[in-house]
């Protein structure tokens, strides 16, 4: 098509800014469609910065490899993005996450079927120990390969394990996904809206370098105070009741023994126990 | 095949099709400018127009060989990029888009009689008439008749039913004609 008008420099800049009217605005957009040479002149009107940004953007998502049929799945399933990378990439997380998966699911089901108030209160008691015993398998020179590091810390093990639940390799264990979903279940459910769902997912796949007693403390302190407000605002007798005193016995039963297992491996250097 | 800036748009579109990423880059210093400057003309949200642009750039990486080779590559880009911001905007009924601007908008001051004048001469009865239209009528006329929306398209858009969109589209036109006798008798 040949044409011989093309648009003037004003009405460029007026169409940039969004002040050209409706007319203007829609003949010059027909123009441009046809029209290179006009194109190229409106292009000095916009703003390159934002336009770089999102090139910048634009030229990562294309020269990314194209994800795997496992990881498009995950992701598909509702696996946030760098999770599925990783389940995808090593195979040895594969079982244990898909472990941790089911644990999760049974729990959750188990919890809709069978709990009531007491079990809510119960949950709530349990959610945030589960990770703990996690962090105490995934513990140890023969399993954890940081193992070194982490005894090079300053710390007694104990308080590095419940400290480690942020860490990244608690992520395949049921400790991750299991907080993640706990915290999901606690709100679908519509109450107690969980201050303990909050102190969760703030730990979730977090890996920082506060001093760990200080953080530990803090972190069981916010449990601690998140289980009881959320217990007694509810039901202030439900936590004494004598069929959550058994649980409470076969938890810290549980605990215990975990503790047995580990021992060796839980102090700063394994001949001193 | 190689492409650089001398190159035509359908030359670049072939060597992007074949893996270039030059290629794209020649084309989104070509197109990037004026699709984001339509795109803000519809969408008063940068993020959106930013997420929308790099969706379309995004698509033409995945299929480029899908132009089918004839008319102007900027109106194929604009094709995926108006519905690129359909379904970016799906479920924003915050009203991010914006009908064809206020016709305020566009003379900031009070126009002199002298200038109502020029004005008349310059955009003849049409940006008269268009500007008479409701907010929604000019929008369903925007995205239908100028964007080149389907029926279903524009509804989804503008989150009303399609029979609303037929029905505005339908009297936005009737209201046109009947001005544009006019003006003429």
């Amino acid at each position: 098509m040949s044409s011989t008008w093309h648009a003037d420099d004003l009405l460029l800049a007026r169409y940039v800014d969004g002040q050209a009217g409706p007319l203007d605005g829609a003949s010059l957009e027909q123009h441009l469609l046809r029209c290179e040479h006009c194109r190229s002149r409106l292009a000095t009107h916009v703003a390159a910065p934002p336009l770089e940004l999102v090139w910048t953007r634009l030229r990562e998502q294309a020269q990314a490899p194209a994800p795997g049929p496992v990881e498009r799945l995950l992701v598909r399933l509702g696996v946030s993005a760098p999770d599925a990378l990783l389940i995808a990439v090593a195979p040895s997380l594969r079982t244990s996450w898909l472990f941790g998966l089911a644990a999760t699911l049974a729990f959750v089901v188990l919890s809709v079927t069978y709990g009531g108030a007491r079990g809510l209160a119960f949950f709530l008691l349990v959610a945030p120990l589960v990770p703990v015993a996690g962090v105490a398998f995934a513990y140890g020179p023969d399993v954890d390969p940081t193992y070194e590091v982490s005894a090079a810390a300053p710390y007694a093990a104990p308080g590095c394990c419940c400290c480690a639940r942020g860490g990244p390799h608690d992520l395949p264990s049921a400790g991750a996904g299991l907080r993640r979903t706990a915290a999901g279940a606690v709100l679908d459910r519509g109450r107690l809206a969980a201050p303990g769902a909050v102190v969760h997912r703030r730990g979730a796949g977090r890996l920082d370098l506060d001093p760990p007693d200080g953080r530990g403390r803090r972190a069981g302190r916010r449990l601690v105070g998140a289980v009881a407000t959320a217990a007694f605002d509810r039901q202030p007798a439900a936590v004494l009741a004598p069929a959550l005193l058994v649980l409470y016995a076969a938890v810290g039963l549980a605990a215990a023994l975990v503790l047995r297992l580990r021992l060796r491996h839980l102090t700063l250097l394994g001949s001193l126990t | 095949v190689r492409a650089d800036t001398a190159s035509g748009d359908p030359e670049l579109l072939a060597a992007l099709a074949a893996g270039d990423l030059g290629a794209m880059r020649v084309l989104y210093e070509r197109h990037a400018p004026w699709l984001s400057a339509r795109l803000s003309r519809r969408c008063n949200s940068s993020e959106a127009v930013a997420d929308v642009l790099q969706d379309t750039f995004m698509a033409l990486w995945k299929g480029a060989e899908r132009w089918r080779g004839d008319g102007e590559v900027a109106a194929w880009l604009w094709g995926i990029a108006v519905r690129r911001l359909v379904s970016r905007l799906r479920g924003r009924p915050d009203a991010l888009v914006l009908p064809l601007e206020d016709l305020s908008a566009a003379r900031p001051a009070e126009p002199s009689a002298e200038e109502l004048v020029l004005l008349g001469v310059e955009y003849g009865d049409l940006g008269a008439a268009l500007g008479r239209l409701s907010p929604e009528m000019r929008a369903v006329v925007q995205a239908t008749v100028l964007d080149g929306l389907t029926t279903r398209e524009a509804a989804r858009l503008l989150a009303v039913p399609e029979n609303t969109v037929k029905t505005r589209l339908h009297r936005a036109k009737a209201h046109l004609r009947h001005d544009l006798t006019e003006g003429l008798a």
